[in-house]
């Protein structure tokens, strides 16, 4: 459980990471031990003891803030919505958490990263499009479920890879976050929803797809608050924000 | 506690643990652990260690020497000496005061 070390601040693990990988090496971790490395990382951000690692200014953990809150309401709303039989209505809570979700993506990713930015726009604004149109155009059902469904994977994926990336989660860790919260659960879901295989109750189902997002939120939202995260008002020095103080 | 640990917070008595273990020469990370559960009866987290470690550094009760391999070995300062030993002495006035005490109370 080494791996746990990358929750340290990267200039403390500069310092300390070989000796420290080393003496976890000399014998295996028990779980208090490792809960004890993670009240350490989260120490070391709170309290940075290594010289290069100044405290970082407490804009740098909203985006995390806002992360968590949005998986957090997304996960309470469909659990709430679901946990009684009688009465399955969602309510506005997904839509907020969206809207939130929408808020913790942008900062210093758009000035750093403005073509891959638009593409995640793109990626967006296209499943908007879906979203809002097919449903109108297409009168089966399945096709209507189908153009939701493509909305939502396509949202969906595309605001998780974006917050992912702001995590500084690796390429990896994307591809496995996005498969195993939006494009494993929507998988599974297509049989179900083409009848193949009846799913009861069905709030099950809907559980089982949409749990998986908002759990991948909340914890990226948290490595987000961990690690800390620059908006675009914490970094004057990008071109983007020059040019925006130069307008 | 004297000011120089006791502003250590939850940091306090590990750091006194890791001072005590340095005592006798410097040591590596991984030795201190395994000293300080010898010595003290309990196991002393790799977080709490380090925490306590980067303070004590920062102080400078300690300093770290030239890594062996991975493994860097820290030592006392002539600070981190002077701090244990009011640390200490402290603690036996304390201990010395409570077991009269005891002594002294028939029951």
């Amino acid at each position: 459980m080494s791996w746990l070390v990358r929750l340290y601040p990267t200039a403390w693990r500069r310092r300390y990471e070989p000796e420290l990988v080393d003496m976890l090496e000399q014998r295996p971790m028990t779980p208090v031990q490792a809960i004890d490395l993670i009240l350490g990382a989260v120490d070391a951000h709170l309290h940075p003891m290594v010289a290069g690692s100044a405290p970082q200014p407490w804009t740098h953990r909203l985006p995390g803030l806002l992360a968590t809150s949005a998986g957090l309401i997304w996960s309470s709303s469909f659990l709430l919505a679901f946990s009684s039989a009688a009465d399955q209505e969602i309510g506005d809570g997904p839509g907020i958490a969206a809207m939130i979700m929408f808020l913790s993506v942008p900062g210093d990713y758009v000035a750093g990263y403005g073509r891959r930015i638009g593409g995640g726009i793109g990626m967006v604004a296209a499943g908007i499009l879906l979203a809002w149109t097919l449903p109108w155009t297409l009168s089966d059902g399945l096709l209507n479920a189908a153009a939701g469904g493509g909305a939502y994977l396509l949202l969906g994926a595309g605001m998780l890879v974006l917050v992912a990336i702001r995590a500084g989660t690796s390429r990896m860790g994307r591809w496995i976050v996005v498969t195993g919260a939006v494009f494993g659960p929507a998988t599974l879901a297509i049989p179900v929803l083409m009848g193949l295989f009846p799913v009861s109750p069905p709030a099950v189902m809907m559980l089982a797809v949409v749990l998986p997002y908002g759990i991948a939120w909340t914890i990226i939202g948290v490595r987000m608050m961990v690690r800390g995260v620059a908006t675009l008002a914490d970094v004057p020095d990008t071109a983007v924000a020059q040019e925006v103080s130069a307008a | 506690m004297n000011h120089a640990l006791g502003e250590l917070g939850r940091f306090a008595e590990p750091a006194v643990y890791i001072l005590v273990s340095l005592a006798d020469g410097p040591k590596h990370g991984y030795a201190i652990m395994t000293d300080v559960e010898a010595f003290s009866g309990s196991p002393m987290g790799p977080g709490t260690l380090y925490g306590a470690l980067a303070r004590l550094e920062r102080r400078g009760l300690i300093e770290a020497l030239e890594p062996d391999d991975r493994r860097r070995p820290y030592r006392l300062t002539a600070l981190g000496v002077t701090t244990l030993q009011a640390q200490l002495d402290q603690l036996r006035g304390f201990v010395r005061t409570g077991l009269t005490r005891l002594e002294g109370n028939p029951r």
